[in-house]
Formats: C-alpha cells, sequence, structure tokens
C-alpha cells in the first residue's frame, strides 16, 4: 500500500511540473508587457528594456520556466504588478477560505449520495421519477445563476443568510457558507445522485446480491454491505472529478458572494492584468486539484481491493 | 459502450443499418426528441437573426444595443415580456440574438475540441504502446486543470476576442474527448475488417480516418453532445464574470452580469437568462442521453 | 419433521418488453430428505426459474408466480413473509448459482463472506465463527488461512469452492446447485461434484442439482425430471431413465452427447429450436421438434401419466399403457 502512494505521489509530482509548464506557456503567449503594466504607459523604451532584463523576461522560456519552479519550492510565486506584494502572501490569506468553501461544498453534493440509493431502490416510482428530473434541472443549469436566486429569495427576501461576505465568528460564518456551499456543490448533487442511482442498478443486478439473499441476509445489510461498498466505486470518481469543476466553480461562486478566496482574486487579477497573480491562482488551484486526485485514488484502492492488488503484481499505472 | 461498439464493429454496412435502428430508438424517446427539437429551434433562431442582421441591420441597432433609459429595469409586461435590462433594452430581443452566441460558441468550440482531442486520441489508440503513454500522459496534464480554470487562464493571457472565448471552451474539453476517442479506437483497431483492410495495404491515415474512426463513432458522438452544453455553461460563466463575450454583445451570460447588481430592483434580469441557458442546457443533455440509451439499449437502466 | 421439498402445479410467467413469456407451466417435483434430484433441460427450459421460485429469488418487478405451492416441513414458500423465508434460507434451504466469477462480493474478503452466512442465523462468538468459516473452508479443500484473501485472488474452481461452503456452512437440509460446474474446466468440475456429494453425505442435505449435462446427473443423482419449455416432460430414477427412457426429447438429449461405451460415428442433435416463450401451444411443446409426432400431438396438451411406479412421461406415444 505505501508504495502504491509512494509511486501515485510521484506521477502526481509530474503531473504539477507539467501542468506548471502548461500554465506558464499559456501565460507567457500573453501580449501583455510586465514591464508597462509596472511602470506606466509614459515610461520610456529606454527604461522598459532595463526593467526587463532585471525580470529577466529576455531569457529563453526554459530557464525562466525553471526559475518560477524553483522560486515556487521556496513558496516565491512572484510579486504583483498591481500593488508589489507578494503574490504567495495574496494567495496564502485567502486560500485557507476557498478550501472552507470547497470542502463545504464537497460536502454539501454527498447528499446526492443517499437519493441516489433511495431513487435506486424504487426505481421507476413517482419518487424517482420526480427527483430524476429534480436532478436534470440541477444540472443544466449555471451554478451561479442558482446562487443569484438563492441570494433573492433566502437573503433580500427572507433575510435567513447574508448576501455576501465571509461572517465572523463560528455562527455568522457558517451563516454565510450556507448559499455559498449550495451553489458551488449542487451539480456536483446532481450528480452524484445520477451516478450514485445508475451505478446501484448496476450492482443490484449482480449475482453476488443472490449470493447474500440466499444466506439468508437482510435488505438492510444487503444495501450497506453488498451493495453500497460496490456502488460507491464509480461514485468515488465522480466526487474527484466534480472537485475540479467546484475549483473552477469557486471562480464564479466567490465572486457572486464576494467571498474573499483565490477565485475571486483570480478574477479582480485578469482585469488588473496582473499576470503573475492570474498565474500563481491558476497553479494554486490546479494543485489543489491533483493532491484532491492522489486522495481519491487512494480512497479508491481502499474500496476496491482488486486496484490494490494490480498495482502489487505489476506495478502499472491505471489510465482509464 | 463496448457493446456498441461491436454491434457496428461488424463493417460498414452493418454499421449504416445500425444508424436507422438508433434512429427508431431514439425517436421513441419522447424526451430526447423534445430535446432535439428545441436545439434545432434554437439554430433555426440562430440563422434567422442572422439573415436578419445581413438584410436589415436596423434591427440590432434600435432593439437590442440601443440604450432606452426610459425604460430602465422595466419588469416583463405585454410590450416587453422579459422585462427590461438596466439600459432599457428589451431583454426578449436580448435573449433571441444572444442566442447565436450561446450556441454557436458552445457547438464551434466542441467541434474544435474534437478536432484535437480526436487527433491526439485517435494516435494515441491506433499507435498504442509509448505513443500512447506520451500522449495520454500530457492528456492527464490537462485533465488535471479544471476545465473552468483553464478557460480563466487563457483568456486571462490572450484576451477576449471570439477566437479566443472559442480556444478557451475547446481547450479544456479536448483531452476529455481525446480519452473517449482513444478507448474507442483501441475497441475497434483489433477488430477483423480492420486487420484486412490493413493486409490489402492501406496505409495507417486512411485506416485511422476511412475505417476505424466511423466506427468507433457512437460513443464520441454521446459525449461531444454532452459536452456541448458544458461548454455553453463555462461561456456564460467566462461572460458573467465580464471575460467572456463583451458587452453590448447580448449573450445569456453576458445578459446575466448586470443581474447582481440590480438583483433588488430587477428579478427578471436574473431569473430569465438563467431559465433559457438551463432550458438550453437540459435539452441538450436531454438529447445526448436519449442518444446514448439509443445507441446502446442495454446502458439504459 | 420431514424434510421434503414439495414442488405443486408451479406456474411463473415474466412480464418482458417482447410480451409475457411463459417460463415455468405447472410443475410437479418432489425432493425427498437427504436424496438427489437432478433437473436436467436445454438453456431457457425454466430451470434457473424453478430454482429461484423455490428461494424467493425471482425479480420482483417483472416475474408473477400464476400458481402453485413449494412445500417444506408444512409450509407454503410462496406464502411466507419475507422474514420467515430470511430464516429459511441459508439455515433450511441454501443455494448455489452458475458462475463462481460473478457470485462472490468482490469487496469482502471470502471469510466475511462465509462469517456472514453464519453470523445470520446463530448468535456466535467471533472466535467460534472465525473457527466455523476455518473449518468449512477446509472442508471444501482451501486452506483455512485463505479466508483473508479476496474473490479475486482465487480460480474459478476455487471460488466455486468458495460458493459451495458459504451454502452449507449452516447444514442446511436443502442445496439447490443450479448448474453449479457449467462455467468451470472439465477437470474441476469432476472436482467440485466430488466435494459437494462427500459433503451432502456428512451433513445428510438433499439436493436439487440443475444441469444439461446426462453424465453429472449419472453419478451424482438418484432421481432426475427432464424439463422442456417450462414443462417437466418425464421424470424416474436415474437408473430407470438410463435403461428406459421414454419421451422423444430425452432420447433426443441423450443421443447428442458422446458415449464412451458405444461407437457412434455421429452426434444425432435435436432438429430446431425451443418454441417461442411467449406463445402458448394448443398442443405438444415439443411438437415441432419430435421425430414420431402424431396428429393428436398438435391439437391438444399431454399429461404427465405414470408409466412404472415413479416414472411418469408427457408424451401421448404410452397413452395405452
Amino acid at each position: 500500500m505505501s508504495r502504491y502512494i509512494f509511486k501515485r505521489s510521484l506521477m502526481m509530482i509530474l503531473v504539477i511540473l507539467g501542468v506548471i509548464l502548461v500554465v506558464y506557456a499559456i501565460m507567457d503567449m500573453s501580449p501583455i508587457d510586465p514591464a508597462k503594466v509596472i511602470l506606466g504607459d509614459s515610461a520610456t523604451e529606454e527604461t522598459l528594456a532595463e526593467l526587463r532584463k532585471e525580470m529577466g523576461l529576455d531569457d529563453p522560456f526554459m530557464v525562466r520556466y525553471f526559475r518560477y519552479v524553483l522560486n515556487l519550492l521556496k513558496g516565491d510565486m512572484g510579486v504583483s504588478y498591481r500593488n508589489k506584494v507578494s503574490v504567495a502572501t495574496q494567495i496564502g490569506d485567502r486560500l485557507p477560505n476557498t478550501i472552507l468553501l470547497a470542502s463545504c461544498g464537497v460536502l454539501f453534493s454527498l447528499i446526492g449520495i443517499p437519493i441516489g440509493v433511495a431513487t435506486a431502490k424504487r426505481q421507476y416510482s413517482t419518487f424517482d421519477n420526480v427527483t430524476m428530473v429534480i436532478t436534470l434541472f440541477a444540472a443544466a443549469a449555471p451554478a451561479f445563476w442558482y446562487g443569484l436566486i438563492m441570494v433573492m429569495i433566502f437573503s433580500l427576501n427572507l433575510r435567513w443568510f447574508p448576501s455576501a461576505g465571509m461572517g465572523k465568528g463560528f455562527v455568522d460564518l457558517a451563516r454565510s457558507l450556507v448559499l455559498p456551499s449550495i451553489t458551488i456543490g449542487i451539480r456536483g448533487a446532481a450528480n452524484n445522485a445520477r451516478t450514485t442511482r445508475s451505478s446501484m442498478l448496476e450492482v443490484m443486478r449482480q449475482d453476488y446480491v443472490d449470493t447474500a439473499k440466499a444466506k439468508g441476509l437482510d435488505d438492510r445489510i444487503i444495501t450497506s454491505r453488498h451493495m453500497l461498498r460496490n456502488a460507491l466505486i464509480p461514485v468515488v470518481t465522480v466526487v474527484g472529478l466534480n472537485f475540479g469543476v467546484l475549483l473552477g466553480g469557486s471562480v464564479l461562486t466567490e465572486t457572486v458572494f464576494s467571498w474573499p478566496g483565490v477565485g475571486r482574486f483570480v478574477v479582480e487579477s485578469i482585469k488588473t492584468q496582473d499576470i503573475p497573480s492570474v498565474l500563481g491562482c491558476v497553479v494554486t488551484l490546479a494543485i489543489m486539484f491533483s493532491i484532491v486526485n492522489l486522495l481519491v485514488d487512494i480512497l479508491y484502492a481502499f474500496i476496491d481491493p482488486r486496484i490494490k492488488a494490480q498495482y502489487k503484481r505489476s506495478g502499472v499505472t491505471k489510465n482509464e | 459502450m463496448s457493446k456498441a461498439i461491436e454491434n457496428k464493429a461488424n463493417g460498414q454496412n452493418k454499421a449504416r443499418s445500425a444508424w436507422s435502428e438508433i434512429i427508431r430508438r431514439f425517436k421513441k424517446s419522447k424526451p430526447a426528441l423534445f430535446g432535439l427539437m428545441f436545439i434545432l429551434f434554437l439554430v433555426l433562431v440562430s440563422l434567422v437573426t442572422i439573415v436578419l442582421d445581413i438584410s436589415n441591420p436596423e434591427i440590432y441597432n434600435n432593439y437590442v444595443i440601443k440604450q432606452n433609459l426610459r425604460n430602465k429595469l422595466d419588469p416583463p409586461s405585454w410590450q416587453h415580456p422579459f422585462g427590461c435590462d438596466e439600459f432599457g433594452r428589451d431583454i426578449l430581443f436580448r435573449v433571441i440574438w444572444g442566442t447565436r452566441y450561446s450556441l454557436f460558441i458552445g457547438l464551434i468550440s466542441i467541434m474544435i475540441a474534437l478536432f484535437l482531442g480526436g487527433t491526439f486520441g485517435a494516435i494515441a489508440g491506433y499507435y498504442g504502446k509509448h505513443v500512447d503513454n506520451i500522449i495520454m500522459r500530457i492528456m492527464d496534464v490537462f485533465l488535471a486543470i479544471p476545465s473552468m480554470v483553464m478557460a480563466v487562464a487563457v483568456v486571462a493571457a490572450l484576451g477576449t476576442s471570439t477566437s479566443n472565448l472559442l480556444l478557451a471552451i475547446a481547450i479544456p474539453q479536448a483531452p476529455r474527448l481525446a480519452r473517449i476517442v482513444r478507448a474507442s479506437v483501441m475497441t475497434v483497431k483489433d477488430k477483423e475488417y480492420i486487420e484486412a483492410t490493413r493486409a490489402l495495404g492501406a496505409s495507417n491515415a486512411t485506416i485511422i480516418v476511412k475505417y476505424v474512426l466511423p466506427n468507433a463513432m457512437a460513443p464520441i458522438i454521446v459525449q461531444a453532445s454532452l459536452s456541448v452544453g458544458t461548454a455553453i455553461l463555462n461561456i456564460a460563466g467566462l461572460s458573467f464574470l465580464g471575460i467572456g463575450v463583451q458587452p453590448p454583445t447580448p449573450e445569456w451570460g453576458s445578459i446575466l452580469s448586470s443581474a447582481r447588481t440590480y438583483m433588488r430592483d430587477a428579478w427578471h434580469i436574473s431569473v430569465i437568462p438563467g431559465l433559457v441557458i438551463m432550458i438550453t442546457v437540459l435539452s441538450l443533455n436531454l438529447a445526448g442521453d436519449g442518444l446514448r440509451d439509443a445507441m446502446d439499449p442495454k446502458l439504459k437502466n | 419433521m420431514n424434510s421434503d421439498l414439495i414442488i405443486k402445479n408451479l406456474s411463473v410467467n415474466y412480464q418482458t418488453d417482447d410480451g409475457l413469456v411463459y417460463a415455468l407451466d405447472q410443475v410437479d417435483l418432489l425432493i425427498k430428505e437427504g436424496s438427489s434430484h437432478g433437473l436436467v433441460g436445454e438453456t431457457g427450459a425454466g430451470k434457473t426459474t424453478l430454482a429461484k421460485s423455490v428461494m424467493r429469488l425471482l425479480p420482483e418487478r417483472t416475474a408473477r408466480v400464476i400458481s402453485g405451492e413449494v412445500y417444506y416441513q408444512g409450509k407454503d414458500l410462496l406464502k411466507e413473509d419475507m422474514a420467515a423465508i430470511r430464516n429459511i434460507r441459508g439455515e433450511q434451504i441454501a443455494m448455489v448459482f452458475q458462475d463462481p466469477m460473478t457470485s462472490l462480493n468482490p469487496v469482502l474478503t471470502v471469510g466475511e463472506q462465509i462469517a456472514e452466512a453464519i453470523e445470520v442465523h446463530g448468535e456466535l462468538s467471533k472466535s467460534e465463527v472465525q473457527q466455523k468459516v476455518g473449518e468449512i473452508l477446509e472442508m471444501v479443500g482451501i486452506p483455512a488461512d485463505r479466508a483473508e484473501e479476496y474473490p479475486h485472488q482465487f480460480s474459478g474452481g476455487m471460488k466455486q469452492r468458495v460458493v459451495i461452503a458459504i451454502a452449507l456452512v449452516c447444514n442446511p437440509k436443502v442445496l439447490i446447485a443450479d448448474e453449479p460446474t457449467t462455467a468451470l474446466d472439465v477437470t474441476i468440475q469432476a472436482q467440485v461434484l466430488e466435494t459437494i456429494k462427500e459433503l451432502r453425505q456428512k451433513l445428510n442435505t438433499s439436493m436439487l442439482l440443475i444441469t444439461h449435462d446426462l453424465g453429472v446427473v449419472a453419478q451424482n443423482c438418484e432421481h432426475v425430471s427432464v424439463m422442456y419449455a417450462g414443462e417437466i416432460v418425464e421424470s424416474a430414477s436415474v437408473k430407470e431413465i438410463f435403461s428406459g427412457m421414454k419421451h422423444p426429447y430425452t432420447k433426443g438429449l441423450f443421443n447428442s452427447i458422446p458415449k464412451i461405451n458405444v461407437n457412434v460415428t455421429r452426434l444425432i442433435p435435436i432438429s430446431g429450436l425451443m418454441p417461442d416463450p411467449t406463445q402458448k401451444p394448443q398442443g405438444c411443446k415439443f411438437a415441432d421438434r419430435c421425430p414420431q409426432m402424431m396428429a393428436i400431438c398438435l391439437k391438444s396438451k399431454p399429461e404427465l401419466k405414470e408409466v412404472s411406479p415413479e416414472h411418469h412421461v408427457r408424451c401421448y406415444l404410452y397413452d395405452s399403457i
């Protein structure tokens, strides 16, 4: 098991290096001249050239890339063009807020799992049909739109929750988390419900369920021990993938709710052409997603003994 | 999914008769038909507005983008069924004229993604071994970046021109489609009729394009149709943030971008464009699901 | 109490997209305590439906029991509530399924899967359960220490031994084995059947052995019923079937398998296919394929008639006897 984790971690590091390369390359294509952003339009060509040289902007791409990676290892993501504050500090201030929101969003999305189980067990019932229609609608609209609608209903009209910002103190914080968490998690909840349902229906047809019934086990144990553990295997993948969607969604949700996180920071930075900040944010979100993928893979091996064995035998990496 | 491929893998003639069978089954699903009809309706709306713009640009100027502050934030009425926005523009007109942006950016970006991802996926699946390994590792890197984050990065670096937006939406979808294409190609490529074609001396490129891809089409089309929905949601998100389609162009997401500011006074700016997006994406998903069930009834539960 | 399993007049339908499928048609069967009864027939004859009816494992949404009773220890299993059925399953009547590859849960160790069959039917301490798991594994020929392993670490034959261990761990009175060796290699088949035989003798368990292999029946059963398109067409002791089979279908089945002691140059297959299960023909269901078909066979359905004590045939050829 530890060998498996080690191998996957190594893979993850390679993927993260690749991610940084891709993001760095995309940002490098930007026609924006950092020197001009810093010095303003009034700067002369000479001072611009001097600054460029000082910042190492004239070096070959790979040199600059490796310099960025090395600095990143030291926790240095450069300095924001806008306010000359270290990008790492600015992201560090906001990252916990994003992680908090994303985690609450994932937690909310997990309600899809019991819903999926319940619908599968009552396939074709009115409850099943109605729930499936709801999940279809829930997955079809932009998440941030649900945020807007909920703010109108629950903040402006009913005044149950704040419409923006992050509350201080436990109660206020919890209250301010409710709407953004639902917003960011709602499409995941719909996906989880649908995946759990179809996976449960698939598992219910399996012969080992008949074997379990033939032993004389009762329905509750068959559902929890035999069906759910197998049905959750594909659901874990979906939850992991949803996390990526959710991190992407943080860009929108944080904007809707003025949540002080990395997502809102990246939007602000784009508007001020603050390339190092954008780069830092995108790299941070991608690294977070990679770490979550690693955790999902490890969790996977815990649920499905076949995966563990596969790694033990050949050491190949799974791909599908 | 492999069953669907197998069904149609017995040569191209059989593939053709399988298509009529797919159409028959697709027609049996009412939600899927509704979805398809609605999408065709939107395509029609887009084409009509394009023709109108060419023949009479005044309509666009006077009704879609011209500000009319007298009607500012008017709620829905008989005269303005969807109400008016903060500049007094009729939202119904803006929604109708916005159709083409949401729909075509979605469709075209997925075509680009399909071309990019399809090429790499087909090469990886067909050649296997090291080629496969290298290409798929690169795809893993792209997959590790959440699609909305990637789109934001592309727009941030390149700006918000239409072609950049298309790329911003297409690039994150490409590796997802590449995986599907690769898997489909891998299941098809070892079939006897491919072996036979190879024995006749056909080149690899010919085999991939003429024989492997047509028979691996089913899951690819399904995934692509579902991806268009994702693309529309992403483009709406970018426009909502103000880094997508730029005002005064009436893309649905950009109509929503002012919604938050005027939430207290004008609920309709938030509600209506969102509903339109929802029904569109829902239609795409219904059509996609229907197509999947029609291509492989075994997958239906 | 007497533990005969008596199936009377059992008819089962399935509702499918293609219409009503008549899976079982007025089936009678008797499995005496301690005896072994073979049920032979082609794929689709309704053998598995029969087994699942007894276990109450028919798919709820599609299957309908139209008529009949299944008596066991004075109770009609088809009328008992699920709580009572759960007490009977595993403890009184157990089942071994066809495909060992899919009948074990991939995410639980084989030990856990055996243990839960014990735990559900008795209050035993953890160590007693573990001991019993070890014992039954040894009995089916698997080292007890492999209880910690997962199904994917076992071969097909070993998996089927585990399934047998699960079925027999509570000393059931009746074992229903649904083609227990069909999915296995020929050499493994004999071993698995031998294991079942030994255990049955030790535990005095009666068995309903479902198969399409007459050879398997000859070696493992005392009685045999031949099933065709949802009906029992012939039923007799194994000795009598092999010495004096009556029904043309039974003869056809017998001629389509190779024999070791007779020099046959060619096997004779039964021509044609089983009738469409959604149709209920007026006459004998085998009439289309029967080499000895008579006019009456198409008009009305023959009854199951006794041709000698405990030997019944559903065929007009033996009406005169």
